[in-house]
């Protein structure tokens, strides 16, 4: 390996075989290159023909050629070394210097097995654990899916950190649902578990109803979250629960009727969770002997209407 | 129903000889064949495959079951406390089944999907017989807990041995459980009353919506038919109940079509139900299925159930279907808490050994006497 200055000219740019970044800020790094210049070589591959391949340092080259730099340290890698060593390195280099994406990770799976043919078995047994995945199967295909996702699903998967179990739910729809979704959810934010019940919820509707995403999620959600009367909170609340209606009808009738019945009987009761149990819970606070007494009275009213009946014939 | 073929077959050699093991390699001569102490080597490719257990049920183990060979229904003995159990006994003879029915628990099973057959048949009826001599009461034993009892009967023989083995008991029944119609073995014996041959049931058109691969509607109930006519006691098992859109007309129409044509030894009752691992592989296995679909919730045992009321009402429904025969046909809810007991059957059963007693005593006194006074009195007996 040798180091030189190398003429951005000679660097095939358009190929991109090495490269491993998905959606990096490239503001840092410009402003650091135009106050300090290029601190790290880049890693180039020679080609025997006076030319160059970028092995790692794309985004230092892209900066630099934006500032109209016409020149770049580089360190060389010989002819001699394989384009698939060259792509190990650059691998090994960025992991080192940096936490990968869900997507990076996919991206270097797919160009292994796409660029370099390395075969499944042994993607799985070396390269998954190089990666600091485990070496299965199914991480394998999480991973192999994730790169047939739409590019604004990928997108909104790296920018909030989407954990595995949430991105395998992306999976479930076509690709021109991904987008509709997408765009959906660039007009609320959900935190991670409420994204994961929100794509479940609109899958499992539309496979029993056999209805389009897009239906669902232009029409009655679209008026929910263009609501200017609701704050987000509200709006995400008043979503969920249009969801769950949909989703569980008799289930949340029944919650809908219990809510109902509990506040007309003015105590404080509670039913198991889906009412799995068929008794009814109370928990009371008092401080004194006259708050008390007035609970007993409140339970006295509460036996003597019809709501309790009909509460407790719903648990 | 689809007859199963595998690909390859491994023999454990310390069951080389057994009489199961040679009707298996008769069944496929040209089915290649390793002789192998070791678990099956396929077991650490499968990951390979997009579809490891569909690749895993290509390839056949014969070995022997080294574990317990005789068990407690899972359920007897599951964490929950207050589910009602019947007294049920489960023979390993085999693991895993060739059919393709969505809501498969053994799905889950994915770090051994090969089809095993467990050929020890011999120390299978030792461990039988020394269960009988040590059991006072009447007892049910069924087969079909981890594989469908006669899916490989016509590849394995087993129900050859097992029928003759309980036709000389008195206190123990055997019960073959099956979604196939390979019952060509059953029909060469006289079980004097001693096998229940039980079918899964669902309306016709759910079989053909989830049971891939087995027996269709009407060929369970031809094969039924016959195994009646051998002097078999028929039973049936409406497990999974599905809730779909329709499903007070479709199981209106099953139970008809079940109590018009048999007298069945017992009905046991199951709503659909799953964890969320099976969950993920149905979806997975079966992207475009509804079944998962329904208004399922999590229940304490960890597993997604239809939400208690609306299992209550799917039970007190088609019991109430059975109850316009007035058969008396003792019917059992499958896993479920007193609670749904109480508010779908109208009472609950003291304890498993009570439960399994009117099973039992039901088939016993069935054929004796059509005095339906005395099992009125029974059922009362029998239950809180
Ligand atoms: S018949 Fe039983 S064991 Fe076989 S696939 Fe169906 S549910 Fe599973």
């Amino acid at each position: 390996m040798r180091f030189e200055d190398i003429s951005i000219s000679k660097i095939q740019l358009d190929n991109r075989t090495c490269e491993i970044s998905f959606l990096s800020d490239l503001t840092v790094l410009r402003n650091s290159i135009q106050q300090k210049g290029i601190l790290q070589p880049v890693h180039l591959k020679a080609l025997g023909t006076g030319r160059f391949q970028v092995v790692s340092g794309f985004k230092r080259i892209d900066c630099a050629q934006a500032l109209g730099f016409t020149s770049i340290p580089a360190f060389i890698l010989e002819d001699e070394i394989s384009l698939l060593e060259c792509f190990e390195r650059a691998v090994e280099e960025n992991f080192f210097s940096r936490k990968f994406n869900v997507i990076e990770k996919a991206g270097v799976i797919q160009k292994l097995e796409k660029e370099f043919n390395i075969s499944k078995e042994v993607l799985i047994q070396k390269y998954l654990p190089f990666l600091g995945l485990n070496a299965s199967e199914t991480v394998y295909q999480i991973y192999k899916n994730s790169v047939t996702l739409d590019p604004f699903v990928q997108e909104y998967i790296v920018r909030d950190h989407l954990p595995v179990y949430v991105i395998e739910e992306f999976f479930k729809f076509s690709l021109p649902d991904q987008r509709v979704i997408i765009l959906f959810l660039q007009s609320i934010h959900f935190s991670v578990s409420t994204l994961k019940e929100f794509l479940v919820w609109i899958y499992e509707i539309s496979l029993r109803d056999r209805s389009s995403i897009s239906d669902m999620l232009l029409e009655p959600l679209k008026a929910i979250v263009q609501d200017h009367t609701l704050d987000g909170r509200q709006k995400l609340q008043v979503l969920r629960q249009w969801l769950k209606n949909k989703r569980y009808p008799r289930l949340s009738t029944l919650e809908t009727r219990f809510v109902m019945l509990k506040q007309k009987l003015h105590l404080p009761l509670e039913a198991t969770e889906f009412f799995e149990d068929n008794k009814l819970h109370m928990k009371l606070s008092f401080q004194n002997k006259k708050e008390l007494e007035q609970w007993i009275e409140k339970m006295k009213e509460a036996s003597l209407k019809p709501e309790l009946d009909e509460i407790l014939k719903i648990v | 129903m689809i007859f199963y073929r595998p690909s390859k077959i491994y023999v454990d050699p310390s069951v080389g000889d057994s009489p199961i093991t040679q009707s298996i390699l008769k069944t496929f001569p040209d089915v290649p064949c390793d002789y192998t102490c070791e678990k099956p080597n396929i077991l650490n490719q499968l990951s390979g495959y997009s579809d490891p257990l569909l690749e895993g049920k290509k390839h056949l183990w014969i070995t022997r079951n080294q574990g317990k060979l005789l068990k407690k229904c899972g359920a007897s003995t599951s964490s929950l406390n207050n589910l009602v159990c019947c007294n049920y006994f489960i023979l390993d003879f085999s693991f895993n089944c060739h059919f393709e029915c969505v809501y498969c628990f053994l799905q889950e099973y994915t770090n051994l999907p090969l089809m095993i057959v467990y050929a020890n048949i011999d120390e299978m009826l030792h461990a039988l017989q020394e269960l009988l001599d040590t059991t006072s009461s009447s007892i049910r034993i069924g087969t079909g807990e981890m594989a469908d009892s006669l899916a490989l009967d016509e590849i394995t023989g087993f129900s050859q041995y097992l029928v003759p083995f309980f036709a000389n008991q008195k206190k123990a029944f055997l019960e073959l459980k099956t979604k196939s119609d390979s019952i060509q073995n059953l029909l060469k014996w006289d079980p004097k009353g001693q096998t229940v041959v039980a079918w899964s049931m669902s309306p016709s058109s759910y079989i053909q919506k989830y049971d891939f691969k087995t027996a269709s509607f009407e060929e369970r109930l031809k094969a039924a038919k016959l195994c009646e006519q051998a002097g078999y006691k028929i039973a049936f098992h409406l497990d999974p109940l599905i809730a779909e859109p329709t499903w007070k007309e479709d199981y209106q129409e099953l139970i008809d079509h079940l109590f018009s044509n048999f007298n069945p030894a017992w009905v046991s009752l199951g709503a659909l139900r799953f964890n969320a691992n099976l969950k993920s592989m149905i979806q997975k296995r079966f992207p475009h299925t509804t079944l998962t679909v329904g208004e399922f919730v999590s229940t304490p045992d960890g597993k997604k159930r239809y939400f208690r009321q609306f299992r209550e009402e799917l039970y007190q429904t088609v019991h109430g279907y059975i109850e316009k025969y007035h058969r008396q046909t003792p019917t059992y809810l499958c896993m479920e808490n007193k609670v749904v007991w109480q508010n779908s059957m109208g009472s609950v059963p003291l304890s498993e050994q009570d439960l399994e007693k009117h099973i039992v005593t039901h088939m016993g006194t069935f054929e004796r006497c059509q005095n339906l006074s005395l099992l009125l009195f029974l059922r009362g007996l029998f239950f809180a």
